[in-house]
């Protein structure tokens, strides 16, 4: 016997505005589209991304030719069923084909999130997007028979919270405080839990943190190559990223990269590569830095839920950044005219300081200067002078940095830094180091340095 | 033509499916299903409410075809089926119900671990008495659809 389901009847409450669902686009639930061939016969996919442009349209990335994109040109018509993680409830969107873009601010953005994620799977070479396919939607319906709960409210005032931030930085007059009311102001202001500050090292080719909150291990001082992750495709592209179902599109990117090495063309994957933040964050947000025409770094936030950061945050955020980078411009400009004359005799020009990785052995133009874990701490000191414009330091955060190989216990650090001290007074050096306090110390540098690795 | 122990095996590990269906004036239509039953003729019973979606169960009326994709959300493996002579019936029988059951159980322990909270979800299996229809059909072909290169491909089916 066939049933008899309930006709269409639908109230002003089923039919929706694209704007109010626009939250459940983000993906937590990926996204399915129906399409049709010109002779009738229906398919349905699986999307990786579904982005909210305006209240009329919506984007779909094309990376692949298939039978979905076929029937999307011969027919111009789709249907798209989105879920909300939150409510339970859902939505069916009829959707018209208007145009593919495969250049511009929608193509960027949508390239850009897709990297990101490929970034982090090493599936690069594999999810290449060929286009934005945009689309208008003609009618947004809610499911019916769902039985839904009341959306989570937001778990602050985002905009009161962007302006207390910006207040704090106003007050800054030097690089510390600035990374220290930022972070200060991510946490109480915005209720975000985790963030790294990544600054890009004068060559453009490297991240290295300057500020972060949230991590048992600060990271500051640590480097990684400036394309990798949400906050390399973020600063390559110039535009603000926000993934909040990293999960999901995690397991997108690996049961790709699984498919790809079972069909033997692992050798255009490159390796998955564990960056410096959560170990499996839920949501990202990053955002560049940038001012004067110059790209800076980025500033990237984590939670370990999912859908954690909304538009409101990436607005926030994105001005947030803008005077974070601006700061950096000025507050690094007159901390180099303030650089004080030097206190020695110096080599013409700039003093090359060389490291070799091998034994961490640094060298004064060519003399020998010190080697092992104290060359290792003294390379630190130099590059966050150069790339975060910080001369003062403490053994804490010497010890939280994984790179200087220090052992978990009996590390000995005030003696290393003690003998370094030593080496460079003996040599009449233009760089010492100084105690300042309890485990507080000073970089002091006459002149102009030249850091070769 | 029939599944593979090994796509019935799939169908009862806790997958996500969606339905598609195309109207006779070409308006493609889509929802979300429950859970699949595979019937002792081979033909495979979609199970889903009939409220969600009245105009796509319309359309599979006066067409009979069908697709259905079906995911699992740990592995992301994916498999889409086809069908030619689908038929909308009611569902109400103690058999129906109790696959149901079996498939949002299924479904919930596999998205738990991925954090998901299913208090939050379990509307999508509250079928209220006197709704739950399902969509049979004979699959004429399947194809696999996991992300990533070979997504398209055919899948094997028992004659």
């Amino acid at each position: 016997m066939t049933p008899s389901p309930p006709a269409p009847n639908l109230s002003s409450a089923d039919v929706l505005s694209l704007r109010s669902v626009r939250r459940m686009l983000e993906g937590i639930i990926p996204p399915a589209l129906a399409t049709a061939s010109a002779d009738g016969v229906p398919h349905v996919s699986y999307l990786s991304q579904a982005e909210y442009v305006d209240d009329q349209h919506i984007a779909l990335t094309f990376q692949f030719f298939n039978r979905t994109r076929e029937n999307v040109l011969a027919t111009g018509r789709a249907a798209i069923s989105v879920e909300d993680p939150y409510t339970g409830g859902a939505v069916v969107m009829q959707l018209r084909y208007v145009r593919t873009e495969t250049a511009g601010p929608l193509f960027e953005r949508l390239g850009a999130k897709l990297a990101g994620i490929a970034s982090q799977t090493g599936m690069e070479k594999v999810f290449k997007l060929r286009g934005a396919d945009l689309y208008r939607v003609v009618e947004v319906r809610r499911v019916a028979g769902r039985r839904e709960l009341p959306a989570a409210l937001p778990r602050c005032d985002v905009a009161a919270g962007g302006r207390a931030i910006a207040e704090r930085l106003a007050g800054c007059a030097d690089l510390p405080s600035l990374f220290d009311a930022l972070t200060t102001g991510l946490v109480g202001d915005l209720r975000i839990g985790h963030a790294m500050l990544l600054l890009v090292d004068p060559s453009g080719q490297r991240f290295r943190v300057a500020a972060s909150v949230g991590y048992p291990v600060s990271n500051i001082g640590c480097e990684w190559p400036a394309d990798q992750g949400l906050a390399g495709v973020a600063l390559r592209e110039g535009t603000a990223l926000r993934v909040g179902h990293m999960t999901t599109m995690y397991l997108y990117g690996r049961a790709a990269r699984l498919r790809t090495e079972a069909l033997g063309l692992g050798g255009v994957l490159d390796d998955e590569r564990p960056l410096p933040g959560l170990e499996r964050p839920r949501s990202q947000l990053a955002v560049p830095l940038r001012a004067a025409g110059q790209s800076l770094g980025a500033l990237l936030v984590e939670s370990d839920q999912e859908q954690f950061f909304s538009y409101d945050d990436e607005d926030a955020l994105a001005m947030v950044a803008c005077q974070v980078a601006l700061a950096l411009v000025l507050l690094r400009g007159r901390e180099a005219a303030a650089a004080p004359a030097p206190r020695s005799a110096t080599p013409a020009g700039a003093l090359k300081v060389r490291r070799y990785a091998r034994d961490h052995s640094i060298w004064f133009d060519d003399d020998y200067v010190i080697k092992g874990v104290a060359g290792a701490i003294l390379w630190k000191l130099l590059q966050d002078r150069q790339s975060l414009g910080r001369d003062r330091f403490s053994n804490r955060e010497l010890r939280q940095s994984a790179e200087l190989g220090l052992p978990e216990l009996q590390d000995n650090l005030e003696a290393r830094l003690l003998l370094l001290q030593r080496r460079l007074d003996e040599r009449g050096a233009p760089v010492r180091i100084a105690k300042e306090g309890r485990g507080r110390w000073r970089l002091e540098v006459d002149g102009q340095v030249a850091l070769l690795d | 033509m029939r599944l593979t122990p090994e796509l019935s095996d799939e169908l009862r590990a806790g997958v996500a499916h969606q339905v598609g269906a195309c109207a006779t004036d070409g308006t493609p239509h889509i929802v979300r299903a429950l859970g699949v039953v595979q019937e002792d003729d081979g033909r495979l019973s979609i199970l889903l409410s009939a409220l969600a979606n009245p105009e796509l169960l319309q359309a599979v009326r006066d067409t009979a075809r069908v697709a259905l994709i079906v995911c699992r959300a740990t592995t992301l493996r994916t498999v889409l089926y086809k069908g030619a002579d689908a038929q909308v019936r009611e569902a109400e029988d103690a058999r129906y119900r109790a696959a149901l059951g079996q498939r949002g159980s299924a479904f919930w322990a596999d998205i738990e671990q991925l954090g998901f909270d299913r208090t939050k979800l379990a509307g999508w299996y509250d079928v209220p008495p006197g709704v739950l229809a399902r969509i049979c059909f004979t699959p004429n072909g399947a194809w696999n659809s996991t992300p990533g290169p070979g997504s398209g491909m055919p899948v094997e089916l028992l004659p």
